[in-house]
């Protein structure tokens, strides 16, 4: 007898979602690039490139390098800023029906809170994600997720702008020492989720030029190789903080590493890198998980944090 | 039909060279059109790759599959599967990816100078260019005859070039020769190929004479859809305003007087606020 296919709508901090696939911030583009090769309203939802108050051409070339299993990157979060984001990309996601999260990033507690007001009425945004965790900054300067308190301040001006209604997820970086400590700052500060992981920040030398292969020197590995990474802060947060809303992300490349991530703590996962090799991986990656759940027989929900037993 | 596509090709002939392969690949689906100067971008296929980024592929012809120039990188660690590939064996395209060049509406004197596997596309532009009635001259800018495309570019145009660009010339040698070259054939339009350092050459020779230059510009590809962002290029747009664009969509050929050479080699344009 053919086992019955599961729903696998999900719902994210009160969001319904039509499935527990997400896109990665970052990894969708603006939304046309990806939408020549998919259908964008096939993933739950697209978490956007991270918008920034003004434009921004991004970091020095090269950006990107590729190592064992991973992709070192150094964008430096390059778009035309929130005007243009409101103006032009949200209404495209939107009359594609598409479900988006929009990621904001800044480099003071101010501008979040401002970016964070800016959403606070815009059409159709189910979420802000709070990209504390950018790995790639100037010398000496760390991401506002390597402390507790700096995460804090932000998602405190976050929340007071964005509103009470609104779903605030707070991406953290894998590179912090006590991940708990910062989500649980997080969650205490207004964050109604955590997003987890961040690209882990990395150095790549180009062997022939004999100097460092990134523009910017250090950047952020992403990919297959930090999977173990994110499950680990994953599993810890779910541990700490109970059932606590998890996108998790990072190195997420097929149904069973989407799995492992549900197992582990995921409300949903977010396909990142896996988007840049194959646009179409996706729906894959969905069509691969929902075959792992019907040889289960279970729904995705009925899944998560099963590991923790 | 709605390009780019995305395929699983087999590859079915392939030729080796100095620091490229030429593969032939099978399948584009029907209705596939490539244009001089669009690109393929190649990716391991496989839920498990090694190489998470795509590779370029100079596009040369569809006729009987599509043949294209692939540049080998086998320094940077995860760079090498491209070279450990056989006949038969399989690859992921999309394509065709980028603007092509625009043809000249008159019959004229093109030259068509450049370097490396990009060269590929030059020599496809070559072929389109005879077939409207332009008298085509080749340069190639190389230490020997064993680059891409040399025999091609033999057959098809009505002389071809070789200009010494090993690291025992100078900047200025080459500079003098390609001034020498560009006064004895004098062109209706220059086409270039090839990588910034070299392209940057040409065209402060090129601007110089006033001559229409279109270039095409040989970079790392990164994902090949537009979506990373990782092929940046700083330009100056036709309403005189700097921006950075995507290589990949945007390029591989620009229009030469617009792309911000000293910046372009140096990679120190980018990271400013856009204006």
């Amino acid at each position: 007898m053919a086992t019955a296919t599961p729903d696998m709508t999900t719902v994210l901090a009160g969001v319904p979602l039509s499935s527990p696939v997400l896109a990665a911030a970052g990894c969708a583009g603006t939304g046309p690039e990806l939408a020549r090769f998919t259908d964008m309203s096939e993933f739950g939802a697209v978490v956007t490139h991270s918008v920034t108050e003004f434009g921004s051409t991004g970091r020095p070339m090269p950006r990107l390098a590729e190592t064992p299993a991973g992709l070192l990157n150094a964008l430096g979060l390059p778009g035309a800023g929130m005007d243009h984001f409101l103006a032009t990309e949200l209404p495209w996601l939107l009359s594609r029906h598409v479900t988006p999260i929009v990621s904001i990033a800044a480099d003071t507690v101010a501008e979040f809170g401002r970016l964070a007001g800016r959403l606070r009425q815009a059409p159709g945004v189910v979420a802000i994600e709070v990209n504390l965790s950018s790995p790639v900054h100037g010398p000496g300067v760390l991401p506002f997720a390597s402390d507790a308190s700096g995460s804090a301040a932000v998602i405190h001006a976050v929340r007071r702008n964005a509103g009470t209604a609104m779903p605030v997820f707070a991406k953290l970086s894998g590179d912090i020492a006590d991940t708990v400590s910062v989500a649980r700052a997080c969650v205490d500060a207004g964050a109604t989720g955590l997003s987890l992981i961040n690209a882990v920040r990395g150095l790549d030398v180009d062997l022939a030029r004999q100097s460092l292969t990134l523009g910017s020197h250090v950047g952020g590995l992403s990919g297959p190789a930090i999977a173990p990474i994110a499950l680990r802060a994953v599993w810890e947060v779910r541990a700490s903080l109970g059932d606590v809303p998890i996108i998790a992300s990072g190195g997420i490349w097929d149904g069973a590493s989407a799995l492992r991530m549900i197992m582990g703590g995921a409300t949903v996962v977010a396909v990142g890198t896996a988007l840049l090799q194959d646009p179409r991986a996706g729906r894959r990656v969905l069509d691969e998980l929902t075959e792992l759940l019907t040889e289960k027989g279970k729904l995705p929900a009925e899944l998560v944090g099963v590991a923790h037993a | 039909m709605k390009q780019p596509v995305q395929w699983r090709a087999q590859i079915l002939a392939l030729r080796e060279g100095s620091g490229h392969r030429s593969l032939t690949l099978s399948g584009p689906p029907a209705g596939f059109s490539a244009r001089p100067g669009q690109f393929v971008a190649l990716a391991e296929p496989g839920q498990h790759p090694s190489a998470l980024l795509r590779r370029t592929g100079w596009v040369v012809t569809q006729d009987d599959g599509l043949r294209a120039s692939a540049s080998l990188d086998t320094v940077t660690s995860g760079r090498d599967w491209l070279s450990g590939l056989g006949r038969k064996d399989t690859v992921d395209v999309i394509g065709p990816i980028g603007r092509p060049f625009s043809l000249p509406k008159q019959p004229t004197t093109c030259l068509l100078v450049g370097s490396g596997p990009a060269m590929a596309a030059l020599i496809g532009l070559g072929r389109a260019l005879v077939a409207r009635d332009c008298r085509v001259e080749f340069i190639f800018l190389q230490s020997s005859d064993a680059g891409y495309g040399l025999l091609d570019a033999r057959r098809i145009a009505s002389a071809t070039h070789v200009i010494d660009d090993s690291p025992a010339t100078t900047d200025s040698e080459v500079h003098a020769a390609l001034s020498q070259r560009l006064d004895t054939s004098t062109p209706g339009v220059v086409y270039s190929a090839g990588s910034s350092a070299s392209l940057r050459l040409i065209a402060e020779v090129v601007t110089s004479s006033g001559v229409p230059h279109q270039c095409l510009v040989d970079f790392a590809v990164g994902c090949g859809t537009g979506i990373c962002a990782g092929c940046a290029l700083p330009v100056r747009g036709n309403d005189g305003v700097a921006r950075v664009v995507r290589g990949c969509t945007e390029g591989a050929v620009f229009n030469a007087d617009l792309l911000q050479w000293p910046d372009a080699a140096a990679g120190l344009a980018i990271g400013s606020e856009l204006a």
